[in-house]
């Protein structure tokens, strides 16, 4: 007990300390040239915000993204000489076109990755072709479940870092709201079924973005200040070295990620020690290898948030999933019933509940078929959702409780600390 | 230059606080009201009785009976659109030639002309004779349904159809008439088909707009407006060809007249919208609005010409062929 608390003084200590740094970097465009290192600080510091440091280290304007292209240059020479283009000089070139495709921003221009574009760009388009008409919606929805499904399988078995699902859920809810404010009939509609919709979005953007934020508070950074950790830990090295390879020769031969996680596991609860950071954990402390860090209490990383859910944002995840499933739920029944012949199926209060019965017509207009299109989306996002909530309760029946609540006694704390202050 | 501003003790940075404002801004205009449905006025269950107008023509005024009751029909207001009463009509003796009808057990106190502008919609019109000769039957009004047909090529001219309908409405005496859609059939049994006092919108609560009424100035549909009424308006514009523009205008010279419209309760009004290919729209319908006020009193009843081609008397329908 006494070490979680330690460590989540530290947590909070290290949050601290990076929120001070934030605020540095945002303040006075000293960002990048702070991160780039000691030299760049002998520039002067003050990037506008269509500057930037490059790869090179040296300062660089975006209108200059044209011009001086070493590579580029000697490929182009290669190309009309005909003579082989040098596979280094295709990488630079490419590295450098990533490395110029940026975005103006305060305190030096940002760099913008692919993989947030490429959501972005291939988002509307499959659902723009899915619109089309009925044929065209069923391949283009069914082909998003496959690649999806495909590339989550691939990159959790790998662990490998991206943002790209991230980006891909940040696109969707952005074209979904812009779907409903200018493919949705809204005159069908009355304000106050709006407003409900427009609160629990809300609510289920905050609380996912709360469980990005604590998600760093679950990081365990334990003590290693007392002798007998270390003690404890240069004895242990040289046998888990060898352990490791083992388990890392193990690991290329089949990429089994249950078997590693299950090992782990069951390493951590002996001995309440990481394998891969050499150190002591806490209890239930589970080894991310995408963020890289040991989590206290894991519940699983999502790729979809790409954040590590844990003790601290369990509870904020759980009540994120919930809100948004009613989100979509309320927004697809608003949707179908709009732009389908909906059908009376009974009232609430003199409420009028209805039944999309016939969706024959959607695809004459474009912007029915679009928001028809959306609402088949939201549906698989619904099912998904549904699905992963379900998993999370049998795991909770299984274990503790915590599996819903995450840590109880970690809200109030909070609000007496701040009741105090 | 200016890089924070301090508020309430907090300083911000200028462009959190420009992306702050406009996410605000984003979230009040996705919720402001006016591009939503809009709820309405309605008479309360109180009021109708009073509101109604209860105007017969002779015949029916020449009956010594008891008057009959109308409070029970809109207080149950039972739900009407079921098989057994769309499919086919229920005791067809009971009707007279003509498609008239009047409750032989009690007098009945409103007599309404439904007239029903038609062109080549031949299963729709089966559904709506059969399903309206059983639903206005229950509601024991004094009825009788007048089918005005355009018998040319030209553009459908709904308003113009209307007109010539409620001419010849007038020739059989009824106080009040009913503007009626060949698409629409009500769903329950409240929604009266009689006058009130000011011109009804009947058909407020469509399936089709989630039962919704997308702004308050539509007056289409399903209309109940008193003869005497539509004549001082001077009827309806007849140069509407086409789908769209002719309810607006109509709600246009009854405001130009001081005359307001009301509904009933929204639970009174649900509609049913039968399927079909949507007609072709008139371009021109926005000019003809805005010029509409200049030609109220030169555009109308007193400006009707049409030719009777044919005046037939079915069973279910009076037919009146015209070529406009």
């Amino acid at each position: 007990m006494q070490n979680t608390q330690n460590n989540t003084i530290k947590c909070v200590k290290s949050l601290s300390v990076e929120l001070q740094n934030i605020c540095k970097l945002t303040n006075f465009g000293i960002a990048v040239a702070q991160k780039a290192g000691e030299e760049e600080s002998q520039i002067d510091s003050s990037l506008c915000c269509c500057e930037y440091i490059d790869r090179d280290k040296q300062r660089f304007h975006i209108l200059g993204c044209c011009c001086n292209c070493v590579d580029l240059d000697t490929a182009f020479t290669d190309c009309i000489t005909c003579n082989k283009v040098d596979a280094s000089n295709k990488r630079n070139m490419l590295l450098t076109f990533q490395d110029r495709l940026r975005l103006p921003w305060r305190g030096g221009a940002k760099r913008i990755s692919m993989e947030a574009i490429i959501p972005g760009a291939v988002y509307p388009l499959v659902l723009g072709l899915a619109a089309l008409n009925e044929v065209t919606s069923y391949i283009m929805l069914g082909s998003i479940i496959v690649f999806l499904g495909y590339a989550h399988q691939y990159i959790k078995r790998n662990n490998v870092k991206t943002r790209f699902f991230y980006m891909w859920l940040w696109w969707s809810v952005v074209y979904m709201v812009a779907g409903l404010q200018f493919a949705v009939p809204l005159l069908e509609l009355l304000p106050e079924e709006n407003c409900i919709l427009v609160l629990m979005g809300c609510a289920s953007v905050y609380f996912m973005w709360q469980t990005k934020k604590h998600a760093a508070a679950c990081h365990d950074i334990p003590s290693r200040s007392t002798d007998d950790d270390l003690a404890d830990i240069t004895e242990a090295t040289a046998a888990e070295e060898e352990e490791e390879a083992a388990a890392h020769t193990a690991l290329l031969i089949d990429n089994d990620s249950p078997i590693r996680s299950q090992k782990n596991r069951a390493n951590s609860h002996q001995t309440n020690m990481c394998h891969v950071c050499r150190k002591y954990v806490s209890a239930r402390t589970i080894h991310c290898h995408v963020c890289n860090a040991c989590i206290m209490m894991q519940s699983h990383h999502s790729y979809w948030l790409d954040c590590c859910v844990g003790q601290y944002n369990l509870r904020y995840y759980n009540a994120g999933m919930v809100f948004s499933i009613c989100t979509l739920f309320f927004g697809v029944y608003l949707t179908l019933t709009a732009i389908c012949h909906p059908q009376l199926i009974g009232r609430i209060w003199n409420i009028p509940l209805m039944m999309p019965d016939d969706c024959s017509e959607v695809f004459d207009e474009y912007t029915l078929g679009t928001s028809y299109v959306l609402s088949l989306y939201a549906i698989i996002m619904i099912v998904y959702q549904l699905i992963s909530l379900i998993l999370q309760v049998i795991k909770c029946t299984r274990g503790p409780m915590f599996f819903i609540f995450g840590d109880m006694s970690q809200p109030f704390s909070k609000f007496y600390k701040k009741l105090s202050t | 230059m200016l890089k924070s501003v301090k508020i309430f003790q907090r300083k911000y940075h200028l462009a959190e606080l420009l992306a702050k404002v406009t996410c605000c801004i984003l979230l009040i205009y996705s919720i402001l009201p006016h591009r939503f449905a809009s709820h309405y006025d309605y008479l309360s269950a109180e009021d109708i009785p009073d509101a109604l107008v209860s105007q017969v023509t002779t015949n029916i005024s020449q009956q010594h009976m008891e008057e009959c009751h109308y409070e029970d029909i809109i207080q149950e207001n039972r739900f009407m659109y079921t098989p057994q009463y769309s499919d086919e009509v229920l005791k067809p003796e009971e009707i007279l030639p003509g498609g008239e009808y009047f409750p032989e057990d009690c007098r009945a106190k409103y007599s309404s002309a439904i007239i029903v502008p038609y062109r080549q919609r031949e299963q729709q019109l089966h559904k709506f004779l059969s399903y309206m000769h059983n639903y206005l039957r229950l509601q024991k009004v004094h009825y009788r349904i007048f089918l005005v047909e355009q018998y040319d090529q030209k553009p459908f001219n709904r308003a113009k159809l209307f007109n010539i309908g409620s001419m010849i409405a007038a020739e059989f005496e009824f106080p009040c008439l009913i503007l009626h859609d060949v698409d629409l059939m009500p769903l329950n049994l409240g929604s009266l088909y009689a006058c009130t006092e000011l011109p009804r919108h009947m058909c407020a609560a469509l399936d089709m707009w989630r039962f919704h009424l997308p702004y308050r100035g539509l007056f289409g549909g399903v209309v109940a407006i008193r003869t005497q009424q539509f004549r001082t308006i001077n009827g309806m514009s007849n140069m509407y060809e086409g789908w769209g523009g002719e309810d607006d205008d109509l709600f246009e010279r009854l405001k130009s007249r001081n005359i307001d419209i009301c509904r009933f309760a929204p639970h009174l009004n649900e509609y049913t919208m039968l399927r079909h290919k949507p007609e072709k729209k008139n371009e021109n319908r926005v000019t003809l609005l805005r010029s509409g006020a200049l030609r109220y009193n030169t555009d109308g009843l007193n400006s009707l010409v049409y030719t009777e081609k044919d005046r037939r008397i079915h069973s279910l329908f009076t037919h009146i062929l015209v070529q406009t």
